[in-house]
């Protein structure tokens, strides 16, 4: 079920290293998708592209809450 | 019979119009597995020191791998390879599609082409019928063009490979044309089938390819296409393609924005994968055995044409690196170049050469007939992707390169000229990534990012760091890239969908019935790297380490904006590299094959 002020998370391949494959993350109001990248621990720019609700997005836009994200890396770099 | 191979070598001599049929050796199988590996061996064995590379004595191979025409997940590209009339040494390079694979079920692995012809034609094959063709018909007509009167001449299942007026015309990156949008892109390996008067190749097979254990090879492949279909990152390829990766590398700043003088474009909004997703994408297309489309087929309403595209480097070349901002823009471009023939990276790169040397007054209206060239205006840039293509004015210096451009337009302009070795780089501005910058100095058809796409390791580790460990990565990527490339396959199951490397082992065991090590796959890609390596040393007297140095732009001038502002990989670092590099593969400290690595892979025949 899912919670009102929740995103659900994908993580891609080698990025499970920083967290679960399939996660649900509470964001703050204006919160961006770098935001939640860094507090994964991530190096943003490990993560190519961003996927929010099917859709390429950039790092810096704001989430909703309900939003689907999926955080891909590209591999070819070992 | 071999199993995985078709069987057989095709040998065309044009100047004479005889055609040669002949079995694949077991030893040519086993030593180079296919593809670009026979292309290197080929081309070092039968191509002469200081063949005219526009001459008879130069050859055009064309070879499948072991995977292709099989049912496992991107055995769908095909290798065609030549001495480069662009650099002078070894080319070679792969297209998505439909070719190899249907090159197998006529029963052929290798196609070998000598000599001129004295008229054009086509080469005609369906399955142990072949022949040279009259193309007067098909001489002069765009590549697409060419490509449609041929499969409703001869029947769609035909697979056809052809050059565009490009071609014809020898522009020195010419690419050969194949599947309405395809290209074998890099380094003149269209130029060569010009010079050759070999308008196009037409394949039609019926054969079966043998296989060991047809059980195995079924299951294994089921495997990887599950793997393929079940991975996360399936429908984000799927969806976005290549151009996927313009805003990542944008972020990077490593995105070649106005002849790459810097690496981050401020315009992107109509540049991202996601827009041009929304704006013009029509439908996805795939490659053969491929579960994952990652074409993108596309219309433009504002230019009212079709093509296959942009992909990442073409929305580079034709957009960020000429300054132009708006995808519809660099589909008409992309579109006009795919007709022409003309390889996107080479040329765009080109025209973004001249621009700056106009906006720099280096050249003026005098030098392009009145034609004013600035950054953004893609008006300039498709009438000069068509002087380049006709040689007309400017466009026949341009069709040059790069590097002869420089030379003729003088002024300095040597400095930032955008090549290695007389190719023009593609879409990685790598002043803030060493490794990426090593793997261009060191890929072996001139600068180009698919031998080893190092950048993401630059990323993972500090994109700062010159150290040994980013050589020995560089090195690592040479041997898998390329040796998917023997094999006759796409990286795009490993690089975008993660698929593990070491699926190819059972199925090469499966299809072939020799049980090879991954370590003993990659020997073969180290074997054909020091062979290509050695082509360039035999032809280009005093080949060494300086032929290896970026354009100086890369080492004198810190980016000046972006993600990557300040940086630039120094002179200093610029040879330590090369040291490193070196030192690892077994080389001398100017970067020639020794004859102790040389015969450890079994090289004897490489005199140095």
């Amino acid at each position: 079920m899912k919670v009102k002020n929740e995103v659900e998370l994908t993580l891609v391949g080698l990025l499970r290293k920083y967290g679960p494959a399939h996660t649900s993350l509470t964001v703050k109001p204006g919160e961006t998708v770098v935001d939640v990248i860094r507090e994964l621990g991530l190096n943003p720019d490990l993560v190519a592209i961003v996927m929010v609700n099917g859709r390429q997005r950039s790092k810096a836009d704001p989430l909703d809450p309900g939003d689907r994200v999926k955080l891909v890396p590209m591999v070819g770099g070992g | 019979m071999l199993n995985g191979y078709g069987g057989h070598v095709l040998r065309v001599d044009l100047t004479r119009g005889t055609i040669d049929r002949t079995e694949l050796e077991t030893e040519m199988a086993r030593d180079y597995l296919g593809g670009r590996g026979f292309a290197a061996k080929v081309l070092y064995s039968e191509v002469e020191k200081g063949a005219d590379p526009l001459g008879g004595a130069n050859k055009l191979v064309v070879a499948a791998g072991p995977l292709s025409g099989l049912l496992i997940p991107g055995a769908g590209k095909t290798t065609f390879a030549a001495k480069s009339p662009a650099t002078g040494g070894y080319a070679d390079s792969n297209v998505g599609g439909m070719f190899s694979a249907e090159m197998k079920f006529a029963g052929y692995d290798l196609i070998v082409v000598e000599g001129v012809s004295p008229e054009p034609v086509y080469l005609f094959i369906e399955d142990d019928t072949v022949e040279l063709r009259d193309a007067k018909a098909y001489w002069g007509q765009g590549a697409i063009t060419a490509e449609t009167m041929l499969k409703k001449a001869l029947g769609e299942q035909f697979q056809i490979a052809v050059i565009g007026p490009g071609g014809e015309n020898l522009v020195k990156f010419a690419c050969i044309c194949h599947d309405f949008g395809r290209q074998a892109g890099r380094a003149g390996v269209g130029t060569v089938m010009g010079s050759k008067r070999l308008k196009a190749i037409a394949v039609r097979g019926t054969k079966s390819i043998p296989v060991a254990d047809v059980t195995e090879f079924r299951r294994v492949g089921r495997e990887m296409y599950d793997f393929c279909k079940a991975s996360d990152a399936w429908d984000v390829w799927v969806r976005l393609g290549t151009a996927g990766v313009n805003v990542p590398s944008n972020e990077w700043g490593s995105f070649p924005t106005r002849n790459f003088q810097t690496g981050h474009f401020e315009d992107m909004d109509k540049m991202t994968g996601e827009y041009m997703r929304e704006k013009i994408v029509v439908t996805d297309k795939a490659c053969f055995g491929c579960p994952c489309a990652c074409g993108k087929y596309s219309y433009t309403k504002k230019w009212d044409v079709h093509v296959e595209g942009p992909e990442y480097e073409t929305a580079a070349f034709l957009g960020a690196d000429v300054g132009v901002s708006d995808i519809e823009d660099v589909a008409y471009a992309n579109y006009l170049c795919d007709d022409l023939g003309i390889d996107t990276i080479s040329t765009g790169n080109v025209i973004a050469f001249a621009t700056e040397c106009f906006e720099k007054g280096v050249i003026s209206g005098k030098d392009t007939g009145g034609l004013e060239l600035s950054f953004g205006d893609s008006e300039a840039v498709f009438e000069l992707i068509q002087r380049i293509a006709r040689r007309e004015g400017i466009g026949d210096t341009l069709a040059e390169g790069a590097r002869h451009a420089a030379q003729a337009f003088g002024g300095g302009s040597s400095h930032y000229a955008m090549q290695i070795k007389g190719l023009e780089i593609s879409g990685y501005e790598s002043r803030h990534a060493p490794a990426m910058m090593l793997a261009y100095m060191t890929a072996d058809v001139g600068a180009h990012h698919n031998r080893a796409w190092a950048i993401t390791y630059d990323i993972e580790v500090g994109r700062d760091a010159v150290t040994e460990d980013k050589a020995a990565k560089v090195i690592e990527l040479q041997h898998i890239r390329p040796l998917i490339d023997c094999l006759g396959a796409c990286r795009l199951q490993w690089v975008e969908l993660g698929m593990p490397l070491d699926s190819y082992v059972p199925a090469m065991k499966a299809i072939t019935g020799v049980d090879r090590s991954w370590e003993d796959l990659t020997q073969v890609a180290e074997r054909v790297w020091n062979l290509t390596r050695s082509f360039w040393v035999r032809e280009i007297d005093g080949f060494g380490r300086e032929w290896d140095y970026p354009p100086p732009r890369w080492y004198t001038d810190p980016t000046p904006t972006g993600p990557s502002k300040g940086k630039l990989v120094s002179r200093e670092n610029v040879e330590r590299l090369l040291d490193m590099y070196y030192e690892q593969r077994g080389w001398t400290d100017n970067g020639l094959p020794t004859r102790e690595k040389l015969d450890q892979l079994g090289l004897d025949f490489v005199k140095i």
